[in-house]
């Protein structure tokens, strides 16, 4: 009985259903991945800015320690500079080209492929149309409409009306399909031109972004370098008072080095 | 003319109709994002190489070294980003890989294509954005600097022999 048990376990070992649950997630998790766009490009660059290159320095660099901490100090502060002024052109560039494209000023004539409001009042109506019939559906469609209003078409929202048109009476879910699709591909249509047009305008500014970035960066190294040599300088300070007060208690000799360490200081600190 | 007519005009054109329209293939929507990084990075360079080249703050020596340096950094950051973009986003390896690590959702074609596209995009971006340009550049990079510096460092040392030997030379003859 014992063997028998074992052998089943063998068979079936607890890991393997784990593997696999794990694997289904992180199928999932890529399936429902939605927009990867200017954004993922902006914060990638960042990443590798912020952390790897840090990282390869602290590591590869055969360089003195205060310099390769420098260095590596240098990189994320240039990447967060370098994000706060790319972030907000992605964002309000979006925003502004999205406003645009819902107002038709984008159409041209009868032209409407990048008016998502336009297909999407349209898709509304008509599931709204198409779900009157049967009250569950109606009550689905409602839901629907909420979500979409409220979060916009995301991976999941469309995924469940795709299900819901699956379950319209006939004659009415070729209609919802139609109107589906074309709210689908305008909503996709607008966010690959959001992407290209705020590219266009991230080129466009490169030399203003360069230029600020170059204002910025030595004003916010300096203001990090101010605080931390303002701490060294305290810590040796109060290092020279301590060997003075020991000095008075042991000797000239070393009252001597102490107050000429003093002075030393002192007047590092005036010149700095 | 106003800002949304020429909006207007740039997303109707033709070409940016036909670009959208190819968006919704995983493998292009992928190069199309790698290049446009791409393409960001060698302005950047371009301008740098620019304002080096009209500073004059900068000893003429210094300046032509450091523009030379950008523009190697600048091309040798294309080239491998493109190079390591375009051998990842491979619709073979990229198959090949989807259908590894997504079997448990092999039958839902539509998850599973959804799954396969945003793996693409990413594993791209992760190897050409962080691996190729953060590590892979800088190595080449710093190599091409240590050759060069060594190159200006032999000039310079042939000079200051030369110099010295002509230095002695005029002692002598004094």
């Amino acid at each position: 009985m014992k063997i028998n048990r074992i052998n089943t376990n063998y068979a079936n070992p607890a890991f393997k259903g784990g593997c696999t649950a794990l694997q289904h997630k992180f199928a999932n998790t890529f399936a429902n991945i939605d927009g990867i766009g200017e954004g993922a490009s902006i914060a990638f660059d960042f990443l590798g800015k912020a952390v790897v290159v840090p990282a390869v320095i602290m590591l590869a660099s055969k360089e003195p320690k205060e310099k390769k901490e420098y260095s590596a100090l240098k990189n994320p502060v240039a990447a967060t500079i370098q994000l706060a002024l790319e972030a907000p052109i992605l964002f309000f560039g979006s925003k502004a080209i999205e406003k645009a494209a819902n107002k038709g000023l984008l159409d041209k004539g009868q032209n409407k492929q990048y008016n998502e409001k336009f297909f999407k009042d349209s898709f509304t109506s008509t599931l709204r149309d198409a779900a009157k019939e049967n009250s569950a559906s109606a009550k689905r469609a409602e839901e629907l409409i909420n979500n979409i209003n409220v979060k916009g078409l995301t991976k999941k929202i469309a995924e469940s009306a795709e299900d819901l048109i699956e379950t319209l009476p006939e004659k009415s879910k070729d209609l919802a399909k139609k109107a589906f699709q074309d709210y689908n591909t305008a909503h996709r249509k607008l966010y690959h031109l959001q992407n290209r047009l705020c590219f266009a305008a991230a080129i466009i500014l490169t030399p203003l972004i360069c230029a600020l970035e170059n204002k910025l960066h030595p004003i916010v190294m300096d203001k990090i370098y101010e605080k931390e040599s303002l701490n060294a300088n305290k810590h040796q300070q109060a290092n020279v008072l301590k060997q003075e007060v020991c000095s008075m208690q042991n000797g000239k000799a070393w009252q001597y080095i102490s107050i000429h360490a003093f002075i030393k200081s002192l007047k590092k600190g005036a010149a700095q | 003319m106003k800002i949304s007519n020429v909006l207007a005009n740039i997303a109707n054109s033709k070409f940016m109709v036909n670009h959208i329209q190819k968006c919704d293939d995983a493998k292009f929507l992928t190069r199309t994002l790698l290049l446009t990084s791409v393409a960001k990075d060698v302005f950047a360079y371009g301008l740098r190489v620019k304002n080096t080249l009209e500073n004059d703050k900068i000893p003429e020596d210094k300046k032509k070294f450091s523009a030379h340096m950008d523009m190697a950094t600048g091309i040798t950051t294309a080239a491998v980003q493109i190079g390591a973009g375009f051998l990842v986003s491979n619709d073979k390896l990229q198959t090949n890989i989807a259908n590894k690590l997504f079997k448990p959702i092999l039958n839902d074609k539509r998850a599973f294509n959804s799954a396969k596209t945003s793996f693409s995009a990413i594993s791209t971006m992760i190897i050409a954005t962080l691996f190729a340009k953060r590590i892979l550049t800088p190595l080449i990079a710093s190599k091409m600097v240590y050759k060069l510096e060594h190159k200006n460092d032999n000039k310079n040392g042939n000079n200051a022999i030369g110099n010295k030997n002509n230095i002695e030379t005029k002692n002598k003859s004094v």
